[in-house]
């Protein structure tokens, strides 16, 4: 099975076959932009954008997912879900905040839909049925209302979202 | 205070502009991203967002992210068939038609006993007395009215009404005509009758010969006639009346059998109804003169409000519908239901 090499922001080579990283819009259509598609020894894709860790990590989960169909066509207005997010995915994605903000950051620069959809359900689940309070705590966020009454005044506008 | 108020205003909308520099991951990832993720975050999620950090403030509220979660909320100003802008704060108002909550005023009353209709154009409210049609000016909060405008009065609007009507042609029904509905192409009009002695009380008409083009239905029972019916589409159409259901019809797809249907849980005469052009449902009853809001992804309907305490009152004879209020004429007064004062 053929295979490629991609290059990590440090210079580190990681060899991967070909139709594993075709998951990735952005590697595929530079494959076929540079005629790569053939057997043959070709130079390494440079991903100047992605450090060798997540790097290492986005081939692990796209070999996870190389037999996955293609995802169905979303519609804009169509319900998003957050619970249904594969048990592997779910694993997978215990990591600190860093490197799952930076997977989410190369999911879109490689343009890998699954992973894209997985990390952010995953941080939308860190907001979800979440107090204030707690959103401050899991994203370490300094509460920066200032002025009397703000922080009342933000409060009251979004008290309609609270109401059953 | 002015002052500081002032600045402090000031502040925010620089800070606005973009997103913080330093500080947590979260700001590492650029707004596509964050807008991503908060697309999947309902209203509940977003408000609570919005008050943990100002510059979050200002992005939840964004028209783009608010975009979709408007889609599937109820009478936000989003429509299925139309592009409206719309901004966060009808979006939140929305909110509060999920929960029915509401206050209840009356605008207008009157002596004698009417069939009201009603129209609204912008800031005014144009209402039939008798033999006149009164037009009346909204304050800018919706729930008072201000002054009555001049308007042409009885006879003469008749006139003019008639002088535009002439080259049209008159078509026989040979039923008692309740209800009419132009089509938005302006090909057809539909009228609704009183189903005394025919198979179907909807009729479709072709508005240049007068000629009739098709019927919808024809498995009403005697007596079934429809008090109200009104175009959503070129090619969908909702009616109600004494058979007690709402019917949402297709013509795409079938004239002879309705796409869905509500049934009015108390048995009551469905007098008008009204659609925010989405999922919105309202209809007008006279048991209890009640005004009923409807979720078109339910059968059951959610909400019920009695504008009297009279068991078989004034029906719910016309209604309209804005993003923040609900205007409903009775034989004797007009009610509005304010969604954003409740």
């Amino acid at each position: 099975m053929p295979s490629i090499k991609l290059q990590s922001s440090g210079g580190e080579i990681f060899e991967v076959d070909v139709e594993i990283v075709k998951q990735s819009v952005t590697i595929k259509t530079i494959l076929e932009d540079l005629g790569m598609n053939d057997e043959g020894d070709h130079d390494p894709v440079p991903l100047p954008n992605v450090n060798a860790a997540i790097l290492k990590k986005v081939i692990q989960w796209c070999t996870h997912h190389e037999d996955d169909p293609p995802p169905p066509k979303v519609y804009e207005n169509k319900e998003k879900r957050t619970d249904d997010i594969p048990v592997w995915d779910q694993e997978f994605l215990k990591v600190d905040q860093g490197t799952l903000f930076e997977l989410n950051l190369a999911a879109n620069y490689l343009d890998i839909k699954g992973l894209l959809d997985v990390t952010c359900k995953t941080v939308a689940n860190m907001v979800n049925r979440k107090t204030p309070e707690e959103i401050h705590k899991t994203f370490n966020l300094k509460n920066d209302f200032t002025g009397p009454g703000r922080e009342a005044q933000v409060q009251q506008e979004n008290q309609r979202c609270e109401e059953k | 205070m002015v002052a500081a108020a002032r600045e402090e205003e000031e502040e925010a909308a620089r800070e606005s502009a973009a997103c913080p520099a330093a500080g947590p991951a979260l700001w590492r990832l650029p707004e596509v991203l964050l807008l991503l993720m908060c697309s999947y975050l309902d209203m509940r999620a977003l408000g609570r967002l919005a008050q943990v950090y100002r510059w979050l403030w200002h992005f939840t509220n964004c028209d783009l992210l608010r975009r979709q979660i408007a889609w599937a909320s109820l009478n936000s100003g989003f429509t299925r068939l139309g592009t409206n802008l719309m901004t966060s704060v009808p979006v939140k108002v929305s909110q509060t038609w999920i929960v029915g909550r509401c206050r209840e005023g009356i605008l207008l009353k009157w002596r004698c006993s009417q069939m009201p209709w009603m129209q609204l154009e912008d800031d005014a409210l144009y209402i039939s007395q008798a033999n006149f049609i009164l037009a009346y000016q909204f304050r800018p909060d919706g729930a008072s009215l201000n002054r009555r405008l001049p308007l042409c009065a009885g006879h003469l609007a008749y006139c003019q009404c008639r002088r535009r009507w002439e080259d049209w042609p008159c078509i026989q029904t040979e039923d008692q005509i309740w209800s009419v509905a132009i089509r938005p192409l302006l090909s057809s009009f539909v009228t609704g009758t009183a189903c005394c002695g025919h198979f179907s009380p909807l009729k479709i008409w072709d508005l240049n010969s007068g000629q009739l083009m098709t019927h919808l239905d024809s498995d009403f029972p005697p007596r079934a006639g429809v008090l109200d019916v009104m175009y959503e589409s070129p090619f969908a159409l909702l009616s109600c009346g004494y058979d007690t259901y709402v019917r949402y019809w297709d013509c795409r797809t079938s004239v002879r059998k309705c796409v869905m249907e509500w049934e009015e849980p108390h048995n009551s005469t469905l007098y008008c109804l009204q659609t925010d052009g989405n999922h919105l449902l309202a209809t007008g009853s006279s048991f209890y003169s009640v005004v009923r809001l409807w979720d078109r992804h339910q059968r059951a309907c959610p909400h019920a409000f009695p504008l009297t305490s009279t068991r078989l009152g004034s029906p719910v004879y016309c209604l309209h519908l804005t993003t923040k209020h609900l205007y409903a004429a009775l034989s004797y007064n007009l009610h509005v239901l304010d969604i954003q004062n409740p």
